[in-house]
C-alpha cells in the first residue's frame, strides 16, 4: 500500500485546515456577487463557515457511532460498496470543482497582475508540477509545509492589515446591515461551499489525524482561527471600501497595502503577500487534491495514490484552462458548482450520515436483545 | 562526533539557505542607463490628436569639479491614449520610459472641465507600474506651461519638490493635496467629492508683470519657479467645477478636520494686531438632520489657537495668567471662522462638489443599501444647510511684545 498517509501532529493539522478554509474564505467569491448590494461579508462568511462546520459535526458523529475510521468508510458502511463508491465519486467532482474555481483565481492575478508576457497555459504548467509533486508525496508533507508556511502566512497577513491601518474609516463600512438580513443568509448559505471541502478533506484524512475524537478537536481548532481570520480581514476591507468601490475589484486584499496612498517601505507589501497567498493557495490546493484522491483510492480499493493524485491534478488544471478560455460547458458548470454547491456538498454527507447513525442505531439495538436473550 | 552528527541537520539547513540567494536575480535584468525616469506627467488637448502628454524627465548626470547636476527634459509627444504617446515618444529616444518614480500628474484645466480626466484613467495604471501614490495636480493653465515653469535655476531636485508640497499641504494648508488612489476613490465611493491643488504659472517672477493673471494669486513675486501651488481645484464626480483660493483651502481644511496649522492677523478696536496660528484640535462631529425637506447639518469644532504675535503686552499677560483668549478675540475669531466656513461650505455646495464629505456623514443614517440608494444623496447636494458650533481653546502663547 503506498497511499501516503502518515500520522502528523495536531498543530500541523490545524495550520493545514486554516490555510486551506482561509484562502478559501477570503479568495474565492466573487467580488461582484459579495459586495454589489453592501458589504456585510464579516456577518455571512463566519456564519457560512459555522454552517460548514455544522455538516462536519455530523459527520464525524455519525463515523464515531459507526466506529468508521474515515468518510469512505462510512460511506461503506452504510451505502455498501457501490453506493459508497457513487457517493464518493460525486464528492470528488464537487471538490475538484471547488479546487479548480480557487486556483483559477490565482491564475489570473499571476497572469494579469505579474506576469502580463507569460500565457496562461505556462502558469498553470507551473502550477501542475506543485500540485503532483505535493499530492503524491502524501498527507506527512502536506501539512509539515503548512506548519512552516502557516507562521510566515499569518505574519503576513497581520502585516498587511496593520500597515493600511491609516485607510481605515468609518464610514465606509455603512449601511452596516448592507442588503438586509435576508441577503445577508443567502449569501451565508451560499458561501458553506467556500468552506466544505476543507471539512470535508478533513473526514476523509481522519485516520491521519490519529482517529475522529482528535479529528473533532483540531476541526474546532481550526474553525476558531478562520472565523476570527475571515471576520476580521473581511470588516477591515470593509472599513477600506466602501461597498460600490470593492465590488468592482478582482481581489481586493491584494490592493489594500495600496488604498493607504501614502508611501512607507511596505507600500510593495501587496507582491510579497501575493507569492505567499499563491504558496498558500497551491497548499490548499495539494491538500485537496490528496484527500480527493485518498477517496478514491480507498472507494475502488487502489493501492497507490499517486495515478489518482496526478490524473486529478492534471483535471484541475484542465477546469481551469477550459474556464479561462470561456467554454461554455466548463463555465456554466462551475457557476453551477458555485451557486448550488453547498447543497450539492452537504446533502449527500448529511444523508450517508443519518443513514450510518440509524443503521448503528439498529445494530446496537439488535446486539443488546441478544446479549440480553443469552443470559 | 556527537557534536558533528547534532550540528549536521542545522549546517545542513544552513547551507541550502545560503545558497538559495544564488537564485535571487532578475530574470530579465536591466541595466539602469536603458530607462529614462519620468518625473512628472503633464495631460493636455491636443492639437492633431486627442490628447498631449508631456513627460518630464530626470536621467541625466552632469559632474563637474565644484557641484554635480541632474539636468532636466521635457519630451512631449501626441496621441489618442496615453500609450500610444509613450510610444511616440519612445521612438525618439535612445530609452524606455520607466514610471515608478512618477510624484505627480499635472492635468489642465481644459481636460478636468470637459470630463475627459476618466477616459484617460480607464487605462490600467498598472500596466505603466505607476505608483498610486503619485500626487494629482489641476494647472490653471497648460499642464506643458506648468511643467515647463517647474525648471528652477540649474537644478531640479524633483523629490524636494514632492516633500515641500506636501510641507505646505500640512503646515500651512494653503494648498490642497490628494493622490491617484485617493481621487479614484472618491469618484467611485460618491460620499465625498476630489479636491486637488490648483497651480499656476506666474511669468512676471523675472520681469514686470504684464497682467493680472501673471501674478501669484494676486500678490507680485521676483524669483523662485515660475510654477507655483496654491488653492484648491473642485470637483464634481470627475468634473472640474470650481477652485478655491488659498485662503479659501485653509478653511476647507478646517471644515475637513485636516488644518494643522494658518496664521491669521486680526486688529481689535484699539487698534492693536495680534496673529493667531489656528487649526483642528479634534475631529469635526457633525449631527445629521435628515426629518425635513433639506439635508441640514451641524458642525461642531474645536479649533486651537496659538498665540504668534501680539502688540499688546498687558493682554498677552492677562493670557498666560488665565490661561485662555480675552473674550472679546474669543468671539472676534469666532466670528470670522463662523462666518468663512459658511462662505466656503456654500460655495462648494453651490458648484455641486462635496468637498466637505457630507455623504460621509448622511450614509451614517441608513441601515440598508436600498433606502441609502433610493435617497439618492448626489441629487440632493444643492439642499444640504449647515451650521457651524465653534469653539476656540488657547493651545499656546508664543509672542514677541512690543511696548504699548
Amino acid at each position: 500500500m503506498n497511499l501516503r498517509e502518515g500520522r502528523v501532529g495536531n498543530g500541523e493539522c490545524v495550520f493545514t485546515l486554516v490555510i486551506s478554509l482561509c484562502m478559501s474564505g477570503l479568495f474565492v467569491f466573487e467580488s461582484i456577487d459579495a459586495y454589489t448590494h453592501g458589504n456585510s461579508t464579516y456577518i455571512s462568511l463566519p456564519i457560512a463557515c459555522i454552517l460548514a462546520f455544522s455538516v462536519f459535526a455530523v459527520g464525524i458523529f455519525a463515523m464515531t457511532r459507526s466506529r468508521s475510521s474515515d468518510l469512505c468508510a462510512m460511506c461503506s458502511y452504510a451505502l455498501g460498496k457501490t453506493g459508497a463508491a457513487v457517493v464518493c465519486v460525486f464528492i470528488i467532482v464537487i471538490i475538484l470543482a471547488c479546487i479548480s474555481t480557487l486556483l483559477n483565481k490565482f491564475l489570473n492575478v499571476m497572469y494579469s497582475y505579474f506576469f502580463q508576457d507569460a500565457s496562461y497555459y505556462s502558469l498553470a504548467a507551473f502550477f501542475l508540477a506543485v500540485l503532483v509533486v505535493f499530492s503524491c508525496m502524501g498527507f506527512e508533507t502536506v501539512n509539515r509545509a503548512a506548519k512552516v508556511l502557516g507562521v510566515v502566512f499569518l505574519a503576513t497577513h497581520i502585516l498587511l492589515l496593520v500597515n493600511s491601518f491609516s485607510s481605515y474609516e468609518t464610514y465606509k463600512i455603512y449601511p452596516i446591515a448592507g442588503d438586509g438580513m435576508k441577503s445577508m443568509l443567502r449569501f451565508a448559505f451560499e458561501s458553506g461551499i467556500l468552506f466544505l471541502p476543507g471539512f470535508v478533506s478533513a473526514l476523509i484524512t481522519a485516520k491521519g489525524m490519529h482517529g475522529t475524537h482528535n479529528t473533532s478537536r483540531i476541526a474546532v481548532k481550526a474553525l476558531i482561527f478562520t472565523v476570527i481570520i475571515c471576520t476580521v480581514t473581511q470588516l477591515l476591507l470593509a472599513l477600506s471600501y466602501p461597498y460600490d468601490d470593492i465590488a468592482k475589484l478582482y481581489m481586493p486584499l491584494y490592493r489594500m497595502s495600496m488604498v493607504t496612498g501614502e508611501e512607507n517601505f511596505l507600500v510593495r507589501l501587496d507582491k510579497i503577500s501575493a507569492f505567499i497567498w499563491v504558496a498558500a493557495a497551491l497548499l490548499a490546493c495539494s491538500y485537496y487534491i490528496y484527500s480527493a484522491s485518498l477517496l478514491y483510492c480507498r472507494s475502488f480499493r487502489q493501492v497507490d495514490i499517486r495515478p489518482a493524485s496526478c490524473s486529478l491534478s492534471v483535471i484541475v488544471i484542465m477546469l481551469c484552462l477550459l474556464s479561462h478560455s470561456e467554454k461554455r460547458g466548463a463555465f456554466s458548470w462551475l457557476n453551477f458548482v458555485g451557486d448550488y454547491g453547498t447543497l450539492l456538498l452537504a446533502v449527500p454527507i448529511i444523508a450517508v450520515s443519518v443513514i450510518a447513525i440509524i443503521k448503528s442505531c439498529i445494530q446496537r439495538s439488535s446486539l443488546g436483545e441478544v446479549g440480553h436473550a443469552n443470559i | 562526533m556527537q557534536i558533528f552528527k547534532r550540528i549536521k541537520k542545522p549546517v545542513c539547513f544552513l547551507l541550502i539557505l545560503v545558497n538559495t540567494l544564488s537564485l535571487c536575480s532578475c530574470l530579465g535584468a536591466v541595466s539602469l542607463e536603458k530607462y529614462g525616469y519620468v518625473l512628472t506627467i503633464g495631460l493636455d488637448t491636443g492639437k492633431r490628436y486627442k490628447y498631449s502628454i508631456s513627460f518630464l524627465m530626470e536621467n541625466e548626470v552632469e559632474e563637474s569639479e565644484q557641484k554635480t547636476a541632474s539636468k532636466i527634459n521635457i519630451i512631449t509627444a501626441e496621441g489618442d491614449n496615453i500609450y500610444d504617446a509613450i510610444y511616440i515618444a519612445e521612438s525618439g529616444l535612445p530609452y524606455r520610459l520607466n514610471f515608478s518614480r512618477t510624484n505627480y500628474i499635472v492635468i489642465s484645466y481644459e481636460i478636468a472641465a470637459n470630463d475627459e480626466i476618466m477616459e484617460l484613467f480607464s487605462t490600467s495604471w498598472a500596466m505603466l507600474k505607476l505608483r498610486t501614490s503619485a500626487n494629482m495636480i489641476v494647472a490653471n493653465a497648460t499642464a506643458s506651461e506648468f511643467i515647463e515653469g517647474l525648471n528652477y535655476s540649474s537644478s531640479v531636485n524633483a523629490t524636494k519638490l514632492e516633500s515641500n508640497l506636501i510641507d505646505f499641504y500640512e503646515n500651512e494648508g494653503l494648498s490642497s493635496m490628494m493622490s491617484i488612489t485617493s481621487f479614484m476613490s472618491a469618484i467611485e465611493s460618491s460620499r465625498y467629492d476630489a479636491v486637488l491643488p490648483l497651480g499656476g504659472t506666474d511669468t512676471s517672477v523675472d520681469s514686470p508683470p504684464e497682467k493680472d493673471s501673471d501674478t501669484t494669486e494676486g500678490s507680485e513675486r521676483k524669483g523662485g519657479m515660475i510654477s507655483y501651488t496654491l488653492g484648491a481645484a473642485l470637483f464634481s464626480d470627475s468634473v472640474l467645477c470650481g477652485v478655491l483660493s488659498g485662503r479659501e483651502n485653509q478653511i476647507l481644511l478646517l471644515i475637513q478636520g485636516k488644518l494643522k496649522g494658518s496664521v491669521i492677523q486680526f486688529t481689535r478696536a484699539d487698534g492693536t494686531k495680534y496673529s493667531v496660528r489656528i487649526g483642528n484640535a479634534e475631529l469635526p462631529r457633525i449631527k445629521v438632520d435628515l426629518s425635513g425637506d433639506k439635508i441640514r447639518l451641524h458642525y461642531s469644532l474645536l479649533v486651537s489657537a496659538v498665540l504668534e504675535q501680539d502688540n499688546s503686552s498687558k493682554v498677552v499677560e492677562k493670557m498666560r495668567k488665565e490661561g485662555k483668549l480675552t473674550e472679546d478675540m474669543d468671539m472676534q475669531i469666532r466670528e470670522f471662522l463662523h462666518s468663512a466656513c459658511k462662505t466656503v461650505f456654500e460655495q462648494c455646495r453651490d458648484v455641486g462638489c462635496d468637498a466637505a464629505g457630507v455623504g460621509k456623514s448622511v450614509c451614517k443614517e441608513f441601515k440598508t443599501v436600498k433606502e441609502w440608494e433610493e435617497f439618492d444623496f448626489r441629487s440632493r447636494l444643492s439642499d444640504v444647510e449647515c451650521d457651524f458650533d465653534i469653539r476656540i481653546e488657547l493651545a499656546d502663547i508664543y509672542v514677541s511684545t512690543y511696548p504699548e
